[in-house]
């Protein structure tokens, strides 16, 4: 919960305000309008759709793999939640 | 990849509310084997948008686990920290999401002015060193405090946004002036801040007790039977349930800005009027932001050693049992919570309990306000309205909106 994934810049749009961003493989367009000066090859933390700070390789290498780790224990998390009513029990 | 930070599915319409998560609940487990000291060190870097409160959480737990017993200054230290970032917070939802109800351009610009200022502040805060510098977030916390007044010193910049963006006066002002709803309905006239022009709309739309419903708020969990229970909750087998659907006395609860100022006279008044509706929730956001502008704008109500200080963390309680820590954090989004458990110097269970799930539980405040506002009116008009709504309540992860 309450994560921000980093990503690397992989291009930026000509007015500067958007990039692409790796992501898992998968490339995705964020806004820059909250972070000065990035640069392609650099790292930031991706949330809600923004960019919203850079953080160097290794923070972010580090903080993957972390995700990764924590990742492999929530396959089973990953889908959505069933409303409560069709839980059987519920909630403590 | 599926998105780590998880989402959050709304479904509205007459028939009723339905909320599904994927948010990563038990990601914490991926602590579980690791020391404490390296605990510290790495959660902040995995749960990064609200990253001090949760260092704050997680070094009072841990320092509890170990029975480490700090001076109340570094708590002090860590609270004034957790202020800046809920200002932060509260700032992203008042300058992104607030101007596109009125049809205007998201204030990026401030908001990049406001987490650039964040930055600065906080690296003044923790001695000026590196941002990524734990600082008094160090477990057992050994570095040396910045000198008293570095906070005010760090501050005007934020302040003047504060005022300029915001509040369209000084905070001191804006608290002087709101003291009830008539001053917050004379502010709102006056003033021509996205902000103020937002509450006027809400107000002349008959809109101020949107999604207005009966949710009570999460009582204080201080005393030693609450903490008890709490540490029952999150340590038993039905933790799992817990985390992702909480309910206490068997009831689902809110903990949020609004509930944590229910006692503030200007909240009192607007619940008098428009019970837990948006206006009354708007306004617990931007008293939260003129307070905290206010603090630091003045020199002696924030020097680390001297200013009141909150709970964070703290000794062992006896209700708990050696080896376990619990520690409550006042976070911009309400409550957050975390539990741990250290034995024999490696963390054996490790479980967070975020406002999300409190708020946005499928039977919560925001079911129920949604609920409401349905049972108002089912037009074209609820989709937008149910957006200001769920921005208000404000998750903390990308929402998906869905009318059936």
């Amino acid at each position: 919960m309450c994560l921000a994934i980093p990503a690397k810049i992989v291009s930026i749009d000509p007015d500067g305000q958007s990039a692409r961003v790796s992501l898992g493989g998968v490339t995705k367009e964020i806004s820059l309008a909250l972070v000065e000066g990035v640069a392609v090859g650099d790292f930031v933390l991706v949330h809600v759709g923004y960019a919203l700070n850079r953080l160097s390789e290794e923070e972010a290498a580090r903080t993957l793999a972390l995700i990764s780790e924590a990742g492999m224990l929530l396959d089973e998390d990953l889908g959505v939640n069933p409303p409560l009513s069709e839980q059987a029990g519920g909630a403590a | 990849m599926s998105d780590p930070a998880g989402r959050l599915q709304v479904r509205i319409g007459a028939a009723g509310t339905t909320i599904g998560s994927s948010r990563p609940v038990r990601a914490a487990r991926v602590f579980v084997g690791k020391g404490p000291a390296e605990t510290a060190r790495l959660l902040p870097a995995l749960f990064s948008i609200c990253a001090t409160a949760q260092s704050a959480a997680s070094v009072g737990a841990l320092e509890q686990a170990q029975g480490l017993a700090l001076h109340p200054w570094v708590s002090a230290w860590r609270g004034r920290l957790v202020d800046a970032e809920t200002l932060r917070e509260h700032l992203w939802r008042i300058l992104l999401d607030w101007p596109p109800v009125l049809d205007l351009e998201p204030d990026a610009p401030a908001m990049a002015r406001v987490m650039a200022g964040f930055v600065r502040l906080r690296a003044t805060l923790t001695s000026g060193r590196d941002p990524s510098d734990l600082g008094p977030f160090a477990l057992g916390m050994t570095a040396v405090a910045p000198e008293p007044e570095a906070g005010h010193r760090a501050f005007p910049e934020l302040g003047a946004l504060v005022e300029e963006r915001v509040l369209g006066r000084p905070p001191r002002e804006w608290l002087a002036l709101v003291r009830g709803f008539d001053g917050l309905a004379q502010w709102c006239g006056q003033t021509d801040t996205p902000a103020a022009r937002l509450m006027d709309w809400l107000l002349v739309q008959g809109l101020a007790d949107l999604g207005r419903s009966e949710i009570g708020p999460l009582p204080e969990l201080g005393s030693d039977p609450c903490l008890a229970e709490l540490d029952a909750r999150l340590g038993g087998p039905g933790s799992d349930d817990f985390v992702t659907h909480p309910v206490w006395d068997g009831e689902p609860r809110e903990t949020s800005p609004l509930t944590r100022n229910l006692s503030a006279p200007l909240i009192q008044d607007m619940a008098v009027r428009f019970g837990n509706g948006i206006l009354t929730r708007l306004a617990a956001q931007l008293l939260e932001v003129a307070r905290i502008a206010s603090r630091f704008e003045t020199a002696e109500e924030v020097r680390i050693p001297e200013f009141e200080a909150r709970e964070l963390g703290g000794p062992p309680r006896q209700s708990l049992e050696p080896g376990v820590g619990l520690s409550q954090i006042p976070a911009a989004r309400g409550l957050l919570v975390h539990r741990v458990r250290v034995t024999e110097g490696r963390v054996k269970d490790y479980r967070i309990l975020a406002p999300t799930e409190w708020n946005f539980h499928p039977e919560g405040v925001v079911a129920a306000g949604l609920d409401a506002m349905a049972a108002r009116s089912d037009g074209p008009e609820l989709e937008p309205l149910a957006r200001l709504f769920i921005a208000a309540v404000d998750p903390c992860v990308e929402f998906e909106l869905v009318r059936i």
